[in-house]
């Protein structure tokens, strides 16, 4: 297509179009609208609003087809109002959602374009420059192949719940391309969604054959292989991954499981290294306790592979980025005590015990697996058999009574009392409380 | 199994924008006021030959000649004085007249019209800019492929 083509047809496309402009600077919105203008826009069908509450009231009287916005507007995502665009237009070839933002990093451009979002523009802009590609960019809707058209109604059968319909239709788009990869991704989404996995399975490899690289079918593919405990399989097909697309930071957790699963414990360092070159934003937050996790069980293997030295760092990391999540400081906690850092068990411990939402005798547990193997046996003894009367008996706590009434040489019907009354709370461990006396 | 790790392949600069935010400073040749510290100072759009930057008010007004210095990776991180002779090292110096201001809350949105600059030198300022919005579109195609 000729650019002159491409602009007739894209003049055509916005002609007779509304258009929303949110942004919060009016200069900003000032050039946005002369943009929009040149693209064929009328004047009298572009309206503007600084937020997206105001934003919302125009959606609803003036059902603009076309929205131009901001990435994010008092913390509020852009994301949120393309949902409620979405709702009253769910068929989407006819419409344009363009987000704009500064944050315009590979792995967030690959984020938002997972989305329903029609094309992203890096601000500060050069509209002047930008026109033809962002009219190249949005072509497949100006003129729209059947192919296109019959996928646009199978995934707006999808959004109003109709899967059958929706599976009906993108089937008979798969015959209307050479490429339909995009046809296989959507009937595998469906299938994941209703719990058929195989199917899933199946469809998005489909998908695979015709584009190797699709990149929603790669990600579900990758994703079920790991389900499937295919952890090399998986692995390769997440290298392919990387090496085809900017890793959205939605994806790091899983390929941090990835890797863990196949002992890959370098990596995890490394995407430490990654996570703190990111940009602080809410992103960034919102990865810390995959990270933390991912370091913590990275720490258990260094220190259980005499890596000390490594081990101890991986774990002071996560302390950091596990900071006021007590599951994960439990955790690390756990990792000191089994590997003999006591006093590093203890450090932590006392950190957990500050912590504001702490139920009554919740620490209980890890308190006597920190003295454990390194008080006095007498003295854990008192301590588990307290735990137990004031209710924070867990399978580990009766386990340590039992350990310890035989190790401070207890007579046997206090012992076998002992695992009597581990028995009656916890009946399908018998066989576990009966081997530990003989 | 390859032998490759997932973070051999994966790209850290993927995580960083794609164009460090342009930094710049000016000088008001009018009132004779400079801002110096190009944190102050954001550029929202650039144009063919001019720009919208955001700034505190009463920095200038309409009909304002302006000095701007579009610093690059080479420039200097702080500027503590314009050097005799007006050069900034790698900055691109553009001379400008305000020709609208729109003052939100604090701060003042400008736009100017560049009177004297070097039209290769900022085409190609602006290309690079443009080539980093170019791969964002490529990137948006290729996930949306298929």
């Amino acid at each position: 297509m000729t650019n002159q083509n491409a602009e007739e047809m894209a003049g055509k496309f916005f002609e007779n179009k509304r258009v929303l402009i949110i942004d919060p600077s009016s200069t900003t919105r000032v050039s946005i609208r002369k943009f929009a203008e040149s693209l064929g826009v009328k004047k009298q069908d572009i309206s503007q609003a600084d937020n997206f509450s105001v934003a919302k009231d125009l959606l609803q009287s003036e059902k603009p087809e076309v929205v131009f916005t901001d990435y994010r507007i008092q913390k509020v995502s852009s994301i949120n109002f393309l949902e409620e665009h979405i709702k009253i237009f769910p068929n989407r070839i006819d419409t344009c959602f363009v987000v704009l933002s500064g944050q315009n990093s590979p792995s967030v451009t690959c984020q938002l374009a997972e989305s329903e979002i029609d094309t992203f523009i890096s601000k500060p802009f050069t509209l002047d420059l930008l026109k033809n590609k962002f009219i190249s960019n949005l072509s497949h809707k100006f003129n729209p192949s059947e192919y296109h058209q019959l996928m646009d109604n199978a995934r707006a059968s999808y959004r109003a719940g109709e899967m059958e319909k929706a599976i009906e239709t993108a089937t008979f788009a798969t015959e209307k391309s050479e490429l339909p990869s995009g046809a296989y991704s959507l009937i595998g989404q469906i299938k994941l969604g209703q719990g058929k996995k195989d199917e899933a399975h199946e469809s998005f490899e489909k998908g695979l054959e015709f584009q190797p690289d699709n990149y929603q079918c790669l990600k579900n593919t990758l994703i079920l292989e790991f389900e499937r405990k295919n952890y090399k399989l998986a692995y390769e097909m997440a290298l392919m991954f990387v090496l085809n697309y900017s890793t959205p930071p939605s994806m790091l957790p899983f390929l941090m499981k990835a890797a863990l699963a196949n002992e890959k414990f370098v990596d995890i360092i490394n995407f430490h290294k990654i996570f703190m070159d990111l940009d602080p934003d809410e992103d960034q937050v919102a990865l810390r306790p995959a990270i933390a996790a991912g370091l913590t069980l990275t720490g258990q293997f260094y220190l259980k592979n005499d890596q000390e030295d490594q081990g101890l760092d991986a774990l002071k990391k996560a302390t950091i980025l596990g900071d006021q999540r007590k599951n994960i400081l439990k955790k690390i906690t756990m990792v000191y005590v089994e590997s003999g850092h006591t006093d590093e068990a203890n450090k932590l411990f006392n950190l957990l015990e500050e912590l504001p939402d702490l139920k009554p005798g919740e620490l209980k547990d890890l308190e006597l697996e920190i003295k454990c193997d390194h008080y006095p046996a007498g003295e854990v003894l008192q301590l588990a058999s307290n735990a137990l009367k004031n209710g924070a008996g867990t399978p580990r706590i009766h386990e340590i009574v039992i350990r310890k009434s035989i190790e401070v040489d207890r007579n046997a019907d206090a012992i076998n009392n002992a695992i009597e009354n581990a028995i009656i709370s916890f009946p399908e461990q018998k066989d576990f409380f009966r081997s530990l006396y003989k | 199994m390859s032998d490759k790790n997932l973070t051999d392949v994966i790209d850290s600069k993927n995580f960083k924008r794609r164009m460090p935010s342009p930094r710049a400073i000016l000088i008001n040749d009018t009132s004779q006021q400079e801002i110096l510290d190009w944190r102050i100072i954001k550029i929202i759009e650039f144009k063919k030959a001019g720009c919208i930057f955001k700034i505190p008010q009463k920095k200038c007004a309409i009909g304002h000649n302006l000095t701007i210095y579009f610093l690059t990776e080479n420039s200097p991180q702080k500027i503590q004085k314009i050097p005799k002779g007006g050069d900034i090292e790698g900055a691109i110096r553009v001379s400008t007249k305000v020709i609208s201001q729109d003052n939100i809350e604090e701060a003042s949105f400008v736009e100017c019209e560049f009177s004297q600059y070097s039209q290769p030198e900022w085409e190609a300022y602006l290309n690079k800019i443009n080539q980093s919005q170019n791969k964002i579109f490529d990137d948006f195609k290729k996930v949306k492929a298929g």
